[in-house]
């Protein structure tokens, strides 16, 4: 009875694996010290009053839907915010390193580099301000006993700053990219390391913050189909 | 009483029951019984999401204990966030429950006879 009981709870939570393994391991202990309580020899019969008063797996399902989606929305927020400062970081290196190396850049390409930077810069501060603004609006409220309408209204808010700060972000890199591409060309060699390093850890970090809102954004989908009210 | 009626205020009933000291889950149930004569009606296990929020918004904090008999259990702590956020809400509660006191018994007499 308490398996199946179990299983249901734990299939209605699919959507939040992480949070369906700790519900279940909790609500064993929970279902198993209540069924005790009852000190009758039917076991079977304890299990099924158990899990009666325990409640409806899907009813309990819902609530911690918001929850999910909540700390989800946070933990969107701060891999944002992680990448902005590890892109900002890897921008500094690749500045102190052509300084240390004297790599300068060729006469004929300091113009277009110009304009690179301008928008390169202008992309960087853009994802800055969308960074923190998704931050402040995920922090600003907790989370509901329920998903409604309302609520979606504010996660949507929060996946299109998300998205405006990853896109700015996204445009930085590329100008990154093509300065560093104008600065080595195929100049590969030692010094070339740091660069394309640097390069590489930024193009991660765009992918990761990506994913992380596509994911985000389908569980939340997943999660108000299945308990919006 | 009722559920519905309950759940509006179920998160200071939470924080109410662990102000007198780290528990899990069931034993939060078993406290709650115990302080309130057994009046509240609601599903037990309604009271995990009620934890989890809590712990979301910092007011609670959590740690798996294993027992010596194995068993795993997730044992929750108010943290001081919670426990300003408890005497907030008590407060508030009370100036609220003699308001309606107050209201209450003056209808009662202020009925003609």
């Amino acid at each position: 009875m308490t398996a199946a009981y179990l299983k249901e709870l734990a299939d209605a939570l699919a959507f939040d694996p992480a949070l369906a393994s700790r519900v279940v391991t909790e609500a064993r202990e929970h279902l198993a010290d209540a069924a005790a309580e009852y000190g009758i020899e039917d076991r079977e019969e304890a299990e099924r009053r158990a899990a009666a008063r325990f409640g409806d797996p899907r009813e309990l399902a819902a609530q911690f839907a918001a929850i999910s989606l909540a700390s989800q929305a946070r933990r969107v927020g701060f891999g944002i915010a992680f990448a902005i400062v590890v892109v900002m970081a890897m921008m500094k290196a690749r500045v102190a390193w052509y300084t240390l190396v004297q790599w300068t850049m060729a006469k004929d390409t300091q113009v277009a580099a110009g304009i690179v930077l301008t928008v390169n810069r202008y992309a960087f501060w853009i994802a800055v301000v969308l960074g923190i603004g998704a931050l402040l609006h995920v922090g600003r409220r907790s989370a509901p006993a329920r998903i409604h309408a309302e609520y979606r209204t504010h996660l949507r808010r929060a996946a299109l700053l998300f998205s405006g700060a990853t896109t700015a972000l996204a445009v930085s890199v590329t100008g990154d990219l093509i300065l560093t591409t104008l600065r080595v060309g195929m100049d590969i060699s030692r010094d070339s390391v740091i660069p394309i390093a640097s390069l590489s850890i930024e193009i991660g970090c765009i992918a990761i913050a990506i994913f992380m809102i596509a994911s985000a954004s389908h569980r939340t989908a997943q999660a108000a189909r299945s308990f919006e009210v | 009483m009722e559920g519905e009626m309950l759940k509006g205020h179920l998160d200071m009933i939470v924080l109410a029951a662990l102000s007198s000291g780290p528990a899990h889950g069931y034993a939060v149930i078993e406290e709650i019984r115990r302080r309130t004569g057994k009046a509240f009606d609601l599903p037990e296990g309604t009271i995990y999401p009620a934890l989890h929020r809590l712990q979301q918004a910092g007011l609670l904090s959590s740690r798996w204990v294993t027992s010596e008999s194995g068993r795993r259990r997730r044992v929750y702590t108010l943290t001081r966030s919670g426990t300003r956020a408890l005497a907030d809400r008590r407060a508030v509660w009370r100036q609220f429950s003699d308001a309606i006191h107050a209201l209450l018994d003056g209808e009662r007499s202020g009925k003609p006879a």
